[in-house]
């Protein structure tokens, strides 16, 4: 058997084993360990497992995912999500689908705390899931709304997924972070515009809130506003931290987690619970990935032996000369395998084959990151395996069935046409505020 | 003449069959294997918390240690010497994988479970002895090649140099063998514990 064929063998292999639930960190690591022992010798096998988990984990740019995730575990265990939400209500539930356009941009709000999709869905899903069916919201969009916009984690940074990339395409954290802001409020937009249409044609989706129960919780506003200034000072900190070069995206997290254990401890939240759930549910989260991005690795490692990222780039560099072309076969491959993979399992196991096939079109990899990284929130979304939909069906138990749940997200997957569509015709969506950092 | 309504009793009981007798001895048998898998579970429990705790720990402490470093750079143009390097080699090393035996306690690892949602409880457990024992195989490997590795550091005395000089890497080589062992352990406790699970699911059939 030829080492390229034995890389093939290792595809189906690999989806065999995660197929009889074989964590995907045990089924990648295992299958590079017997592959390089077939390709070289077990001594050499043996080197690889040794040396590359230490490798690998100390590893600098790779700390500002624990401190992403706890940034995001104290702001929603201290309540700020909770604030966000109803500060959104407030503003927003005069609109057609009012209380699911406060969700979707109080995930937008969120997302600027939290770094990942998963995270900021369950947060939400928590506090708006029951107020929109109090409220008589059809189910399919209460639900839809919360599995979507809880997408925007990973787009509006911080994001796990950005930094993930960067250090397996060598490109800029900081501008990978940056890049996603434009996306992440464009898909925002467009959700909105979605949810005002469809109430607006068919008010029975979403009951408008009373007028004088409106006008009653006016003078609340701006009480409400000023509650949600700890998300605004996080925002200004990171982001604009980040933007204007003062810190690196590890500082920027930890920064972050630091204010938002102060601005809890300032507001009286701040309990021992909250301080050992945040850390717990923070830690646990990040050995958790890391544990699959060890195995990733060393599959990596295993196919650069086989020669097939070379031999993938060859067949679709002949077929794909032209960007589009690849950027379309790219997005089939992601939309297939985003049904059934999880995203960081997704994102690790096809950097390796599509990074080279991108470098030698000399396209952008700061664009192609947000592609990715868009491609992999839409598989969050998408059945039968769409992580976001399972997030929000734990949240609502037995009262609402998955086909509803996936059955709201299909409008907002029909909005992520055109997101996509949008972000491959107009590249300085995202390029442009990467482009001003120079 | 007996008055009541009791069961009458003989005076002398029949001697158990030797298949009884066997059954007899195989159920306290399994009755104290049962006993010693809550013992090891609640045994495991330490160390898998005690790890647990140091990963967090870790973590707060990164947290802190790099804040520090930024404020002191930013404000007082002074950084804390070193931070990268603890910071990568410790705190990171630490949080990755003093924690893997606590997840995997709480089932938290990533599994696809989209295929195998149909089967009965008796063939899940079936099938998670099946996954446990090939995770266990792969733990093995890694901890005992991560052991040899943390040695050959060890006697090397690795160092990384920083600006003010170097720092001891070597130690944090334990971090890794230590986590995964517990991991390990724990996994061979969960076959043991499936094994009693199907046992007590035999008669369940397929939904």
């Amino acid at each position: 058997m030829t080492a390229l064929e034995i890389g093939f063998w290792s595809f189906g292999a690999i989806l065999l084993l995660i197929a009889v639930r074989i964590p995907i960190g045990v089924a990648l690591g295992g299958i590079a360990f017997l592959g390089i022992t077939q390709l070289r010798d077990v001594d050499v096998a043996f080197a690889l497992i040794g040396d590359t988990p230490f490798e690998f984990a100390a590893h600098y740019s790779l700390s500002a995912i624990p401190m992403f995730l706890l940034m995001g575990s104290v702001a929603h265990h201290s309540g700020i999500s909770h604030s966000l939400f109803r500060a959104a209500r407030l503003w927003f539930s005069g609109l057609p689908g009012g209380l699911a356009v406060a969700t979707n941009l109080a995930c937008a709000a969120f997302a600027a705390a939290s770094g990942s999709s998963v995270a900021t869905a369950a947060a939400m899903g928590r506090i708006a899931i029951p107020e929109m069916l109090k409220q008589g919201y059809e189910k399919g969009l209460a639900t839809g709304v919360v599995a979507s916009a809880g997408t925007l984690g990973s787009l509006i940074p911080p994001s796990i997924l950005f930094v993930l990339y960067g250090i397996f395409a060598e490109v800029s954290i900081v501008k990978l972070l940056i890049a996603g802001v434009f996306p992440g409020l464009l898909t925002a937009a467009i959700y909105t515009i979605m949810i005002i249409a469809r109430c607006k044609l068919n008010p029975s989706l979403a009951p408008p809130i009373d007028p004088a129960e409106i006008a009653a919780l006016r003078p609340e506003r701006m009480r409400a506003l000023l509650q949600v200034w700890p998300l605004v000072a996080l925002i200004v900190g990171i982001i604009g931290g980040l933007y204007a070069g003062i810190v690196a995206p590890t500082e920027a997290g930890a920064g972050g987690a630091v204010l938002a254990f102060v601005i809890s401890g300032i507001q009286g939240r701040l309990n021992y619970q909250v301080f050992r759930d945040s850390l717990i549910e923070a830690i646990s989260a990040t050995a958790r990935i890391f544990f699959v991005a060890v195995g990733a690795v060393m599959y990596t490692k295993f196919l650069a032996l086989t020669g097939m990222p070379t031999f993938l780039g060859n067949v679709i560099g002949d077929w794909a000369l032209d960007p589009i072309l690849l950027v379309v076969a790219a997005s089939i491959l992601y939309l297939i395998l985003g049904m059934f993979l999880d995203p960081l399992g997704l994102l690790l196991l096809t950097l390796p084959i599509l990074l080279p096939m991108f470098e030698g079109l000399n396209l952008d990899l700061i664009w192609f990151g947000v592609l990715v990284v868009k491609f992999l929130e839409i598989g969050l979304l998408t059945p039968p395996v769409g992580f976001n939909v399972y997030v929000i069906k734990s949240v609502v138990g037995d009262t609402i069935p998955l086909e509803t749940i996936f059955r709201g997200v299909a409008w907002f997957l029909a909005c992520e046409v055109v997101v996509v569509v949008l972000l491959v015709a107009f590249p300085e969506i995202s390029l442009y505020l990467p482009s001003t950092m120079d | 003449m007996r008055v009541g309504y009791g069961p009458t009793r003989t005076t002398s009981r029949p001697r158990p069959s030797a298949e009884g007798r066997c059954k007899v001895r195989l159920q306290r048998a399994i009755k104290s294997w049962i006993g010693s898998v809550d013992k090891i579970n609640r045994a495991l429990s330490v160390p898998v918390n005690c790890l647990m705790w140091l990963a967090c720990f870790s973590g707060f402490l990164m947290m802190a240690h790099i804040t520090i470093d930024v404020v002191g750079r930013v404000l007082f143009n002074h950084p804390f010497q070193g931070t990268i390097e603890i910071v990568s080699a410790y705190y990171m090393v630490a949080i990755s994988f003093l924690p893997l035996a606590y997840i995997t306690r709480h089932e938290g690892h990533i599994v696809v479970e989209l295929f195998t949602r149909g089967l009965s409880k008796r063939r899940l457990f079936r099938l998670d002895i099946a996954v446990n024992i090939v995770t266990l195989v792969y733990l093995t490997v890694f901890a005992s090649r991560a052991t040899v590795s943390a040695i050959g550091q060890t006697e090397r005395g690795e160092m990384w140099e920083t600006a003010a000089g170097f720092v001891d890497v070597w130690p944090s080589r334990w971090l890794l063998p230590i986590g995964i062992a517990v991991m390990a352990l724990f996994v061979l406790y969960k076959i043991f514990e499936d094994m009693r699970q199907v046992r007590q699911n035999s008669g369940e059939t397929a939904p």
